[in-house]
């Protein structure tokens, strides 16, 4: 009987756990998976009616907003992490040597990360503001032309990338950082012994060996970024008309907006599959590069 | 025979609730909170949001749960509420969130049956098709006619009609109405040398124009997608365009018509020429944050927003400078915020008492007294009005009220979804678009919502 139980005793220690995922993860997405197959908008007196695939073909064929909200997630997507992580590797190889006041930067360095989303999306508002704005008068200051920011359709959403970058590069700095603080020292000093110049040595030793970690903060960007919703609701709310709308915000629009309970779920598990794919591919990059190292 | 209620064309009779009781639907109410619930807490999660509802609470506890948006309604009533209390013998809780919210939140609260709310002020316009159709809200109609000295007559007729279903349930007591207003700057006037007022619409389009220059905007009115279609409901009347055929809330979708299409290049025109910069995101709070920036000529808005343009704590404009005037275009009235009591509420009772004391006469007058602009006629013939408000606002109101058309919104249940999708169009339009295309989109759109919900609730 103890032999047993010991040999079981780590699925009662998981049991907890278990059911933690199953009620918070699994069965919450089975459900909305079942949703996204009906017709519902919350009502007490008509219940949700069973309409099979029609809301993906809805989304999918004939809803021109969904698929425009995807290309803009993607794009938000893809320009941001870029930027984020090409800034955050330059700012990453500018703070590894050592500097007076290096402690004091670290830290202010950090602070657009640890602050809350609502509120810097408030700050930039107020930047951003055409008729009271700094930034129309820094631009003005500059010699450039006075811009619409936010409420210019054709560029709101570049905009919302800028504070994205703003907020976000610090963190993508701060995981390089520590990668590169980590690297192993004799490569570098087998290098200078052969005179290898600096550039060669960032091309052939330094950049090669950061590869997994810039996969690390990538994954975790990516993910994070095709979720962004606080900045875009705060600021735009998806507007002006619907040009900052992200499959997120549209999601959000469908299910407390309108009371498309069915409609929303099916974003959600569509925006789901996105993300799923994204990732898979991410990650199989990742594990070719190690193997290219190796 | 349970389940095909509709707001507008009901066959049924109902004692309790408009649209169908959630009492008599317990069965199907319990099922349909489950799943509410889920799904909201899922959707929720899945948008890395934290989940809504603060679940179940003290239905039975002797306290009045209230739920109203900040106004000089709320800190009126929370000032006075000792007095309430006193006199029913309960506890009352105010929450205040803002109106966007208070709409969003009733939705998810009565949608899951957690809901632990009594009393809500909300706004009619938006939220009543819905309200009863889903059944989650009191019929008052029994309540209000039978007490005398609540004196239901004193209600104008506009208010008495946006609180009204169109089976002809009193769903609400009104409490504040607002109808279109102009407010404009009286020395950019003289010193422009424009000395009449506009009263029509070439008027108003040359004012904004001769306003205009490089530090001042000739005119403001809302541009944000959604929230415009309130402002430009008054230019769609006055070009006599309607959002269906017929003004009937399920005729054929209008927003495509000759009236429409010129009303929204009338709209998008003055804006894109003479709004200010970044009025594609501008509703009230940002228009009125402007105009009391001194940055505008001429604003059209709501006019219950008048006292803050010359309270000095929040403008920087005077007495002298803000003058007020009935909208050149048509005006359409609304009561922006009513007083419903939830369905679920079992302090049925004690919460007709509350709104009793909350709409009655001596509490009108008290608003009035701080700028509320009432729903009783009684309230604009008392003291506290005339000291409190200047001439012109009262003669602009008057004159308001007699054009006044009770809805600027289409009154369908899905309205946050048809002010979206013409909202669509009025963005265009001041983007200086292709406004006729813009407007088949929007009407398209709007005319796939009518008929899902024609087929939804049995409508003819």
């Amino acid at each position: 009987m103890a032999e047993w139980l010991d040999k079981r005793i780590k699925h009662v220690f998981i049991f907890p756990a278990i059911i933690v995922t199953v009620l918070l993860l699994v069965f919450p997405l089975i459900y909305t998976v079942y949703m996204s197959l009906t017709s519902w908008s919350g009502s007490a007196i008509q219940g949700p009616r069973f309409i099979g695939l029609d809301n993906f073909t809805q989304l999918l064929g004939a809803d021109d907003r969904f698929g425009a909200a995807a290309g803009r997630t993607l794009l938000f997507t893809g320009v941001t992490v870029a930027f984020e992580l090409v800034l955050g590797y330059v700012i990453a190889l500018l703070l590894r040597k050592s500097f007076r006041g290096e402690r004091l930067t670290r830290t202010l360095i950090l602070l657009p990360v640890v602050a809350t989303p609502v509120a810097i999306s408030m700050a930039w508002m107020v930047i951003y503001d055409p008729n009271i704005g700094v930034a129309n008068q820094f631009l003005q200051a500059i010699g450039l032309q006075a811009q619409q920011f936010l409420a210019d359709p054709s560029a709101a959403l570049w905009w919302l990338m800028v504070v994205d970058v703003w907020q976000w590069t610090p963190m993508i700095a701060l995981i390089l950082l520590a990668g590169l603080t980590s690297l192993p020292e004799e490569p570098f000093e087998a290098a200078l012994v052969d005179g290898a110049s600096a550039p060669q040595r960032f091309r052939f030793i330094t950049f090669p060996l950061m590869i997994p970690v810039m996969f690390a903060a990538l994954v975790l960007r990516l993910v994070d970024s095709l979720k962004t919703f606080d900045i875009i609701y705060a600021t735009t709310k998806g507007g002006p008309g619907t040009a900052t709308e992200t499959l997120n915000t549209y999601g959000f629009m469908q299910a407390f907006e309108y009371t498309n309970f069915g409609l929303a779920s099916a974003v959600i598990i569509l925006f789901i599959l996105i993300v799923l794919v994204i990732t898979l591919i991410t990650s199989k990059g990742n594990e070719r590069a190690g193997r290219v190292l190796q | 025979m349970t389940g095909t209620v509709n707001y507008s064309y009901s066959e049924f009779t109902h004692d309790d609730v408009v649209g169908e009781t959630a009492i008599d639907n317990e069965e199907v109410v319990m099922k349909k909170s489950t799943f509410i619930a889920t799904v909201g807490g899922t959707v929720a999660l899945a948008l890395g949001l934290a989940a809504c509802s603060n679940g179940a609470g003290d239905k039975d506890t002797g306290t009045l749960k209230v739920m109203m948006s900040p106004h000089s309604i709320t800190d009126l009533i929370s000032e006075n509420i000792g007095e309430f209390e006193e006199q029913a013998g309960v506890k009352v809780e105010i929450t205040s969130l803002n109106e966007d919210q208070v709409s969003q939140q009733l939705r998810v609260e009565f949608g899951s049956g957690s809901s632990s709310t009594d009393v809500f002020l909300y706004r009619p316009p938006q939220d009543s098709a819905q309200f009863v159709n889903n059944g989650w809200i009191t019929d008052l109609t029994d309540r209000v006619s039978s007490d005398e000295a609540f004196d239901w007559e004193d209600f104008g007729e506009a208010a008495k009609s946006a609180v009204t279903s169109t089976d002809g349930k009193i769903i609400a007591v009104p409490v504040a109405t607002a109808r279109q207003m102009m407010f404009y700057r009286k020395d950019l006037f003289e010193a422009a040398g424009i000395d009449k007022v506009p009263a029509t619409l070439e008027e108003l389009e040359a004012a904004a124009a001769q306003l205009n220059d490089e530090n001042v905007s000739g005119i403001c009115l809302r541009g944000q997608q959604a929230q415009a279609v309130t402002t430009f409901a008054q230019f769609l009347y006055a070009y006599d365009g309607d959002w269906n055929v017929g003004g009937e809330p399920y005729g054929d979708a209008a927003v495509n018509s000759a009236e429409a299409v010129a009303a929204l290049e009338y709209y998008g025109n003055i804006l894109k020429n003479y709004g200010p910069a970044g009025v594609l995101n501008m509703s009230w709070a940002e228009c009125s944050a402007l105009f009391s920036q001194g940055k505008i000529g001429i604003y059209i808005e709501g006019d219950d927003r008048w006292p803050e343009f010359t309270d000095p704590e929040k403008s920087t404009l005077t007495e002298d400078q803000v003058g007020y005037a009935v909208s050149p275009a048509h005006t359409s009235l609304v009561t922006p915020q009513a007083f419903g009591i939830a369905a679920g509420s079992k302090n049925q009772d004690v919460a007709w008492e509350f709104v009793q004391w909350a709409t009655s006469k001596e509490m009108a007058a008290q608003m009035q007294g701080v700028g509320v602009m009432g729903a009783r006629d009684s309230a604009w013939e008392s003291n506290q009005t005339k000291e409190k408000f200047p001439d012109e606002v009262v003669t602009a109101v008057q004159e308001g009220n007699k054009n006044g058309v009770p809805y600027d919104r289409p009154r369908i249940v899905a309205v946050g979804e048809a002010r979206d999708a013409i909202g669509g169009a009025i963005v265009t339009a001041i983007e200086g678009g292709d406004v006729t295309k813009a407007a088949e989109t929007a009407n398209k759109a709007f005319q796939q919502l009518i008929d899902k919900e024609k087929s939804e609730f049995n409508i003819d």
